[in-house]
């Protein structure tokens, strides 16, 4: 196993994941062989189907037991089982800046680039591929799916080195992430949804359709949930819009954590209805304890 | 038009923004935060933020509102309307505030001073710029707040609000002389704030000045209730120690209603209580006798239960109290001589050296009187045959108007000359009620006493002798007089045919009495009569009462004679200080020093104790009290003033009666109600539209009920 030092990758903390895996609830299509079932045939034990033989095939796959009975040739197919494609999408808007004003945990970029970086462990660990796309706008890093360490060192830099700015267009990103993933595996977004237009389900129905296997991990602040526990304050928008807001937090609290609740809900029953996985991950919670409960809870799922 | 009798007051206009500053400086700092879902909480809050905001800004702009209300209130503004009056032909006015002692009573907790000057000040303000105007405040001299008729009213509303309610007996006919005399030929109006008390201004001649209107300003329409020590009466005036001592208090009350009132004297250690049943509208006496044991000088006082004027329900006395009485009795006989009056006065007085009397007597022919015994003398008893030489006259006259008493026994020759010198000496205070026409004899001597006006109030001093039969006395001689009609009430006892007996008078600060009979054995029997000491030590009593003759009241500069002192070890003399009633010093000049040294105080301003003081030593004390006739309280009948006046006098308030120069309407009563109106508001929306954080939680605490 590699040694990484990087403060995004706690290898001690990994451990409690150890028992869990990304298993693709479809086919793998991945570009090597893997313990994932697979659409193709290949050289797995498990037998799959007979066809005629033609030119070409290897005669060590002729099953003669039927030749001798038919006269025919048939060679016998086995399943090939192919290693698994994530592709993981982290949202680098402005929005993920924002680490709290009276109870700070870490932002929500960090909060998702340390769940990023544990998930592409986990994935590397199991010998399948993950790659990684850093998305605002447009898609700003993209890299393709590889199962190396050293690419898994290259990602957990490029999470690292990511920073927080510009406005979202997640829609946008997961039409360019679609396009350059080449075979069916897993979507990982890791985002805080505050772009969910429905251009953005569609992306998500284009995945879905293309037996993509969707998890949205919903990154919010404790303080997003509920306003920041201040007399007063001047908001702002994060993602660099204009004009600002002076109120005091307690006057509209109340209607405010209507609407955020609205909102979470908006996403999670999309989600759901899509057949995607929507995890809740709070900035104050442990991220690595998120992923077991999600990944076991997942597994009891399927 | 509007305008503003404080109008610098406009100034405190500022403080409107007043509180739209203590809101910006106290409201919490707005923490400047970006946040993600800052549209998200945009369109959850507008709403709610805009009705905040509404609350915030109604609320400050009813507090904005009530300051500048409160702010007008005192700028004192005016609804003006233009007018063209007989005033404004003559535009001066005189204002005539009375600051006398009555002034002081309190009506609803504000005294009539107070109720006067505040009056007087509206009436300032209301005045045209163009006016003339003058303030005058009544007290035993009238003051001017400022020399001459001014325009500038400002001023004369400071001094005004400055000045204070004197202690003194109001002279409005002296105010009203100085307020003619700074309008001038041209006239004017005065206006007199006073509660119009009877005692003060029933002699006032108000309407017979010429250009004069004069409008009475009734600082009360109802009379104060007062009981008051009117005067103190200690016999005797200088008592002796042990002597038995009568204090008689005279209490007035100026109520319509029976009062039933307890009188206390304090003197050091000695409190005495007495109750008086006082009548409506009548005097009363409560007496208290004591004695001192010690000589020394005692200040003592009398006290009421306080009432709506408190200055007159206490009255100071200082008692001076002598080891013994000092008579010089002054003769050209030897006293040891029973043919003359001398030896019979001398045993009269004093029997013998160890009966206690109370005086000494030193018995001094004239040739031989030092001026020692001349100045030390308490009482001077002049026994014919007499004759004095001119320096004797001049110091004895010197000391009765100083203090000392006379008692003069008119017989022989020398009379007349003896009366013409202590009349010349005194310039006429020591000049009798009569004149002698001759003398009258009887060589069977039956001449007696015809008649004794004990009724009159110097002869009722006589108390002792008041019911005595005097027929058994007889005599051979005597002056006839021709008696002052003036004077009849000096005369105490008389002869058959008129002429003067007894006479007894005050003369100024000491009493002089004179006897028209013989003291010899040759003209009658009185010398030999048991009678006779009954009446001379009746007589001296009656002298030495005080009568309250000389009392200081406030206001006036005054003079205290205390007894010489000693000078320093340096041979310079130590001054003096006198301690005023509110312990601050006063201003002292020693007019004479000697045996009597004679301070000069600066007017007394407040009625109690002024203690003299040697050095550090105090030496004597002198009383200054209010005068009686400010005691009652009792008000003018005001119409039946200007009914006689004949229209130059008017009341304020009755129609056409116009105090001011202009017609204004004051505005400040309806600022007050905005004022009222704009905190009740406030207050609603204080308590029924609460703060989203109030309203929060609220329905947490009844969502955790729940």
């Amino acid at each position: 196993m590699a040694k990484f030092n990087h403060p995004y990758l706690d290898l001690a903390r990994m451990e409690m994941l150890r028992r869990v895996r990304l298993k693709p609830r479809g086919m793998a299509e991945g570009t090597f062989s893997g313990p994932h079932k697979s659409p193709y045939r290949g050289t797995a034990v498990e037998f799959a189907d007979f066809r005629s033989y033609t030119d070409g095939d290897d005669i060590r796959l002729v099953d003669w037991k039927v030749f001798a009975r038919t006269d025919k040739h048939y060679v016998r197919l086995y399943e090939a089982e192919r290693n698994l494609l994530s592709y993981i999408v982290m949202d680098t808007s402005g929005s993920m800046e924002f680490a709290g004003v009276v109870r700070p945990t870490m932002s929500k970029l960090e909060y998702a680039g340390r769940l990023a970086a544990a998930l592409a462990y986990m994935v590397v660990d199991a010998g399948d591929e993950v790659g990684l796309s850093l998305a605002d706008e447009s898609v700003h890093l993209h890299l393709p799916p590889r199962s190396s360490w050293s690419h898994l060192a290259t990602m957990v830099g490029s999470l690292g080195d990511a920073k927080a700015e510009g406005r979202t267009d997640l829609s946008e990103c997961l039409i360019e992430a679609f396009q350059r993933a080449t075979r069916r595996g897993v979507l990982i977004v890791l985002s805080d949804f505050l772009d969910h237009s429905s251009d953005f389900w569609q992306r998500i129905n284009l995945f879905r359709n293309s037996r993509f296997d969707v998890m949205l991990f919903h990154v919010v602040h404790p303080e997003e949930l509920e306003l920041p526990d201040v007399p007063m304050a001047r908001f702002m928008d994060s993602e660099g819009g204009s004009g600002s807001f002076l109120a005091e937090p307690e006057q509209v609290r109340k209607l405010y954590q209507q609407r955020f609740n609205e909102h979470l809900k908006k996403i999670e029953s999309g989600a759901k209805y899509r057949g995607c996985d929507w995890v809740l991950a709070r900035t104050d919670t442990d991220p690595y304890q998120l992923l077991q409960n999600s990944f076991l809870e997942r597994e009891r799922g399927r | 038009m509007i305008g503003f009798t404080n109008a610098l007051l406009l100034a405190g206009l500022v403080a409107i923004g007043l509180p739209v500053l203590i809101h910006m400086l106290t409201r919490p700092r707005p923490k400047v935060i970006k946040y993600p879902t800052f549209h998200m909480l945009v369109e959850a809050g507008s709403g709610q933020q805009a009705l905040q905001r509404l609350r915030t800004i109604l609320v400050l702009l009813l507090r904005s509102l009530l300051i500048a209300a409160l702010v007008l209130v005192f700028t004192r503004p005016f609804w003006q309307r233009a007018t063209h009056s007989k005033v404004d032909e003559n535009p001066s006015v005189v204002l005539l505030v009375d600051a006398s002692m009555s002034m002081g009573a309190a009506q609803g907790g504000v005294s009539l001073f107070d109720n006067a000057r505040s009056q007087a000040a509206d009436v300032l303000r209301s005045l045209d710029d163009n006016t003339q105007a003058a303030v005058i405040l009544i007290g035993r001299k009238p003051r001017a707040l400022l020399p001459v008729l001014s325009q500038n009213h400002a001023a004369l509303h400071e001094h005004l609000i400055a000045a204070k309610r004197t202690f003194e007996m109001g002279d409005p006919a002296s105010a009203l002389d100085l307020a003619e005399q700074m309008l001038g030929e041209t006239g004017g109006r005065v206006i007199i704030l006073s509660d119009f008390q009877r005692t003060n201004w029933s002699d006032v001649a108000l309407a017979d000045r010429a250009g004069i209107e004069c409008v009475l300003m009734p600082v009360s329409d109802q009379d104060a209730e007062n009981v008051g020590v009117t005067a103190m009466n200690v016999s005797p005036g200088v008592p002796i120690v042990d002597e038995k001592i009568n204090l008689t208090v005279t209490l007035f009350n100026a109520t319509p209603a029976k009062r039933s009132e307890v009188v206390r004297l304090t003197f050091d250690e000695l409190t005495m209580d007495a109750e008086v049943e006082l009548r409506p509208y009548s005097s009363a006496d409560a007496s208290f006798s004591f004695s001192m044991s010690t000589p020394g000088f005692y200040g003592g006082k009398v006290t009421l239960v306080g009432d709506g004027l408190p200055d007159d329900d206490a009255r100071y006395v200082t008692l001076h109290v002598r080891d013994a009485l000092r008579a010089l009795l002054i003769s050209d006989a030897e006293s040891t001589d029973s043919d003359y009056a001398a030896f019979y006065l001398a045993r009269a007085l004093s029997p013998s050296e160890y009966a206690s009397t109370g005086i000494k007597v030193a018995t001094r022919r004239p040739a031989d009187l030092d001026r020692g015994s001349l100045e030390t003398a308490d009482l001077f008893v002049l026994a014919p045959p007499v004759r004095l030489t001119g320096e004797s006259v001049d110091v004895i006259a010197r000391r009765v108007r100083d203090g000392a008493d006379l008692l003069c026994f008119m017989d022989g020759p020398q009379t007349s000359d003896v009366l013409n010198a202590l009349a010349g000496a005194s310039q006429g205070l020591i000049s009798p009620p009569f004149t002698l026409a001759r003398p009258v004899q009887s060589p069977r001597a039956d001449l007696t006493f015809a008649s004794r006006r004990l009724a009159d109030p110097a002869s009722m001093r006589l108390g002792l002798i008041s019911d005595t039969d005097f027929s058994s006395l007889h005599f051979s001689r005597y002056f006839m007089t021709d008696n002052d009609p003036a004077r009849e009430r000096e005369l105490v006892m008389s002869h058959a045919d008129g002429s003067a007996a007894l006479a007894m008078w005050p003369c100024e600060q000491g009493g002089v009495v004179l006897m028209n009979f013989p003291v010899t054995p040759d003209a009658g029997n009185i010398a030999g009569n048991p009678l006779f000491p009954v009446l001379l030590h009746e007589t001296l009593r009656a002298l030495r009462q005080d009568t309250g003759r000389g009392e200081v009241r406030p206001g006036s500069a005054w003079t205290l004679d205390v007894p010489g002192g000693q000078s320093g070890s340096d041979g310079d003399e130590i001054a003096y200080r006198v301690i005023g009633p509110d312990e601050k010093p006063v201003d002292v000049d020693v007019i004479s020093r000697g045996r009597t040294d004679k301070l000069s105080l600066a007017s007394a301003e407040l009625p109690g104790h002024y203690q003299v003081l040697r050095g550090d030593k105090p030496v004597d004390a002198g009383v200054v009290n209010v005068h009686p006739k400010e005691t009652d309280t009792r008000r003018l009948n005001l119409q039946t003033l200007i009914e006689a006046s004949a229209g130059g006098v008017k009341l304020a308030g009755q129609a056409g009666t116009r105090i001011t120069t202009s017609d204004q309407q004051p505005l400040w009563p309806k600022l007050l109600i905005l004022a009222a109106l704009c905190m009740t508001t406030e207050m609603l929306i204080l308590a029924w539209w609460p703060t989203a954080s109030r309203s929060v939680r609220l329905s947490n605490q009844r969502g955790v009920a729940s």
